[in-house]
């Protein structure tokens, strides 16, 4: 009973929170005051001033409205690169979960190789030779996360491929790809469900990252990794600037990772086979011989 | 008339890793059977039978050696397809042999689909009828394998074989780990099969009481060798090899008493 | 004969699920010193749990709700936890299916001995060597001198089972219970286990409760057979009556389809139609109604059925309202 307290709680707020977080990354721009208006009496105002909730920035912004519109850019941009990661990374550990020796081979060194790289440094080589802007911050966010999925997806594959029911399928007649799509492909569905949300939240940490090194969002588009950007110069003065641009990325990641900890729980709670009483194969012993 | 299904000059070593020796599961194993025969191959672990009952059947490859269907020797993977036309096979442990997510209906339809025989209509008919031929409801095609009982999910593969018209099907070890009433539904069901249809079989069990019930002819295995193929009269009177009389005499005989 | 073992109307039900039938019924037996006692019985039968339940070792959720347990003029079922400890081991030892689980895989052959030997009695190393070199012998393990130094994965399944064997015996409890103990191992090697138990029963003045499915199996070790379905007893006695002349239909069923070395085409196996019925849904009345080629009079699930006894051996009976002698 305590289990599945446990169980559904977490999974239960952190979907409540990105709930949250996502009404207000898609309403909230519509009711706030313009995020990049200025006003420069009122600049570097502190959380619960008069007309600015969580204060303002030294160009006089409100930082809420900031945070609201920052949440649309990361959130958009993170999903993005999720999908594009997942993508790329499932079909990228169906091939290295393939018969033929040379390819499976060639793709695990290609996920070996990408895993090493420190992706800054390829975030920076690549901004460097083209531009910072949003479409090449998705790319280098699919770039950075495809392998990790990959891995998983291969790993499925590559513990499903050996069993049975498998061979039971090549044996009526399926070919290796009847088998990667209409035999093993469902099997790998829990697993992508629940590798998206870390990645997602990975993502929203990259973001902010890139944008912070200033690779990312360009200024004056408000996103999170900018205005810690911004914040960072004054944060002994005001340190609202980067605190709450941290607090929404950290929460929003703690989301994340809840949604994608709680599925897991959930999936593995259902697949772990408790003694069913009902069930007498698990009591005691049935007459099971050797092989 | 040539033999269905033969195994030339087998021999399967099983390279050892690391610090294990190798190990010789088959050595120079010569095998066969023809159309509408039920034979069973006996022995203990360690003996082959399965190993060679996978290899049969192209699940695992000889090191040497030839596998013949209908006389013509099997290399291609579009020459094991052929094969795999006539012969099928069923697993020891009907929990993995089918896939979880699949209904039972998908899964013995499966092999129908991907030879396009007939419409969909008709390939669900046939579904339903091998499904009650096996002693199964053909409502029973809509459920998922996970509720059915060992009993049952063995008769689903059992469908699964079956739909196919195969000449002979290679049962490895399927009723060992099911309760003795529900063996006896599927030994009979198997029974019927040859009788009617004249589906052949390859049995193997390390049971020698139901091959002996079961089979026509029975091989005898041990660590890797054929020690004594005879039939089952013969063998059972006149055991020739040490160790057939070896295994023979261990087998529980506390039933012949019986009286029923 | 001194009675060691005696349970008088078990029950054991289901926790939290007050709709359902009990798992094991109202079930009644006895061992005595030097004999084996066979329990047959199918999944679903309730043997196992029989078995577990004298060591109070059954699986959550599952508790006894009736009856009495009694040896060593005590009743096991009321007996506090830190006694029930002593008596496994003393008193009571059991021998399980897998003799791989029994073993730990880290520890020698003499280690385990040890550790079994050490938790009912401190004695010297001197001591307990000698104690596992002896049990060892009489378990048929060759060389032990030499092997309480091996580890487990160096020794074939049937020396497995030798050495949990050993470990059940080394205390000298008084009742052994073997769970299916040759069910995984090789028909030639299960003989030799099969020896060992009987010998070991008869010489030490054990009382061997032997559990399996396999009745050919249970024929060859047992002196007196309890047959169990759904949770009941339905036959018991001496194991040649039983077998040479089974009353009830089910007993009459399960050796109509077992193949035995007599086996042929020609008599075929008449497998017994229908299937258990669900863990926890007994039908009331008779047990085997649903299935039963032998339908009696008509009282089959109205009231429970009575024991009838055997003319010509009294301690052989069976559970039935048919009245005409078979």
């Amino acid at each position: 009973m305590r289990n599945f307290i446990r169980d559904k709680t977490l999974l239960f707020f952190s979907s409540l929170s990105m709930g949250i977080i996502c009404i207000v990354a898609i309403f909230g721009p519509l009711f706030i005051p313009d995020p990049l208006e200025q006003d420069l009496i009122n600049s570097m105002l502190p959380p619960f001033s008069q007309g600015h909730i969580l204060g303002t920035d030294p160009l006089g912004r409100d930082i809420f409205s900031r945070i609201v519109s920052g949440a649309r850019v990361s959130l958009i941009v993170s999903l993005l690169g999720m999908i594009g990661s997942l993508t790329v990374g499932t079909i990228m550990g169906l091939v290295s979960g393939a018969r033929n020796k040379w390819i499976a081979w060639g793709s695990d060194r290609l996920i070996d190789i990408q895993m090493a790289f420190p992706y800054i440094l390829l975030a920076i080589v690549i901004v460097s030779a083209t531009t910072a802007s949003i479409p090449v911050l998705i790319f280098l966010m699919v770039l950075a996360g495809w392998a990790s999925a990959a891995r998983v997806i291969r790993s499925i594959v590559l513990s499903e491929r050996p069993k049975d029911y498998i061979k039971a399928a090549s044996l009526v007649g399926a070919n290796q790809k009847r088998i990667l799509v209409k035999y093993i492909g469902p099997t790998l569905v829990p697993a992508i469900f629940t590798i998206a949300p870390l990645q997602a939240s990975a993502m929203i940490v990259m973001e902010a990252t890139l944008s912070f090194l200033g690779l990312g969002v360009q200024p004056p588009t408000p996103s999170w990794g900018g205005m810690l950007l911004e914040g960072k110069v004054y944060l002994s003065q005001a340190w609202w600037l980067t605190t709450i641009p941290g607090i929404a990325i950290a929460i929003t990641c703690a989301s994340l990772i809840g949604i994608g900890e709680g599925l897991s729980i959930k999936l593995r709670g259902d697949r772990r086979r408790r003694i069913d009483p009902s069930k007498t194969e698990n009591l005691g012993s049935e007459g099971s011989a050797k092989s | 008339m040539k033999p269905i299904l033969e195994a030339s000059s087998v021999k399967k070593l099983f390279k050892g890793r690391g610090r294990s020796l190798d190990v010789m599961a088959l050595n120079d194993i010569d095998f066969l059977i023809y159309p509408g025969e039920v034979i069973g191959i006996v022995g203990e672990s360690g003996s082959g039978k399965s190993t060679l009952s996978r290899i049969l059947v192209g699940i695992e490859k000889a090191t040497e050696g030839q596998v013949l269907h209908n006389g013509e020797a099997v290399e291609s993977p579009s020459d094991w397809q052929k094969l795999r036309l006539d012969i099928q096979y069923i697993f020891q442990d009907p929990f993995l042999s089918l896939a979880p997510h699949m209904t039972v209906g998908q899964s013995i339809r499966d092999g129908l689909d991907i030879r396009e025989e007939g419409t969909p209509l008709e390939r669900n008919n046939r579904v339903a009828r091998t499904l009650e031929l096996v002693g199964l409801k053909a409502s029973d095609a809509n459920s998922y394998p996970a509720v059915f009982s060992g009993g049952q999910k063995q008769r689903i593969c059992l469908a699964r074989a079956l739909i196919l018209n195969p000449k002979v099907i290679i049962c490895d070890e399927i009723v060992s780990g099911l309760d003795v009433s529900v063996q006896a539904q599927i030994l009979n069901l198997l029974v019927e099969l040859n009788q009617k249809n004249g589906v052949g079989l390859v049995f193997v069990s390390h049971d020698l009481r139901v091959v002996k019930y079961l089979c026509q002819r029975i091989i005898v295995m041990h660590q890797g060798l054929i020690v004594e193929a005879n039939t089952t009269e013969e063998l059972f009177t006149n055991p020739k090899h040490e160790y057939t009389q070896h295994l023979l005499s261990s087998v529980p005989a506390g039933l012949s008493i019986a009286g029923v | 004969m001194t009675k060691l073992l005696s349970i008088k109307n078990l029950t054991i039900s289901l926790e939290g699920r007050p709709n359902t039938s009990p798992i094991v019924q109202n079930l009644n037996l006895e061992v005595n010193a030097g004999e084996v006692l066979g329990i047959v019985g199918e999944s679903g039968s309730g043997k196992s749990l029989t078995g577990l339940s004298i060591l109070n070792m059954l699986p959550k959720g599952v508790y006894i709700s009736g009856g009495q347990i009694l040896a060593d003029s005590k009743d096991i079922t009321k007996s506090e936890k830190k006694n029930l400890r002593a008596y496994r081991g003393e008193l009571f030892s059991i021998v399980f299916q897998d003799p791989g689980a029994a073993l730990n895989p880290s520890r020698t052959i003499g280690k385990l001995l040890s550790d079994v030997a050490r938790a009912h009695e401190k004695s010297s190393k001197g001591i307990i060597r000698k104690k596992s070199i002896e049990i060892l012998k009489d378990v048929g393990f060759p060389n032990p001198e030499e092997r309480l130094k091996s580890f487990p994965f160096q020794l074939s399944g049937g020396l497995r089972q030798r050495v949990a064997i050993a470990m059940a015996l080394i205390n000298r409890p008084k009742i052994l219970i073997a769970d299916e103990p040759t069910t995984s191992l090789d028909v030639s090697v299960q003989k030799g286990i099969l020896d060992l138990i009987r010998k070991r029963t008869i010489e030490d003045g054990i009382g061997c409760i032997f559990i399996s499915h396999d009745l050919g199996v249970i024929a060859e070790v047992a002196d007196r057979v309890i047959i169990m379905y759904s949770g009941q007893v339905v036959e018991e006695g001496p194991m040649a009556s039983v077998l040479t002349n089974p009353k009830h239909p089910y007993t009459r069923g399960l050796i109509a389809s077992a193949p035995s070395m007599k086996s042929s085409l020609a008599k075929p196996l008449r497998p017994i139609p229908g299937s258990l019925p669900p863990v926890g849904r007994t039908p009331s009345g008779c047990a085997f109604q649903d299935r039963c080629p032998e339908k009696a009079l008509g009282n089959c699930n109205a009231a429970n059925p009575t024991w009838s006894n055997d003319s010509s051996n009294q301690s052989h009976r069976w559970l039935c309202h048919s009245e005409v002698k078979k």
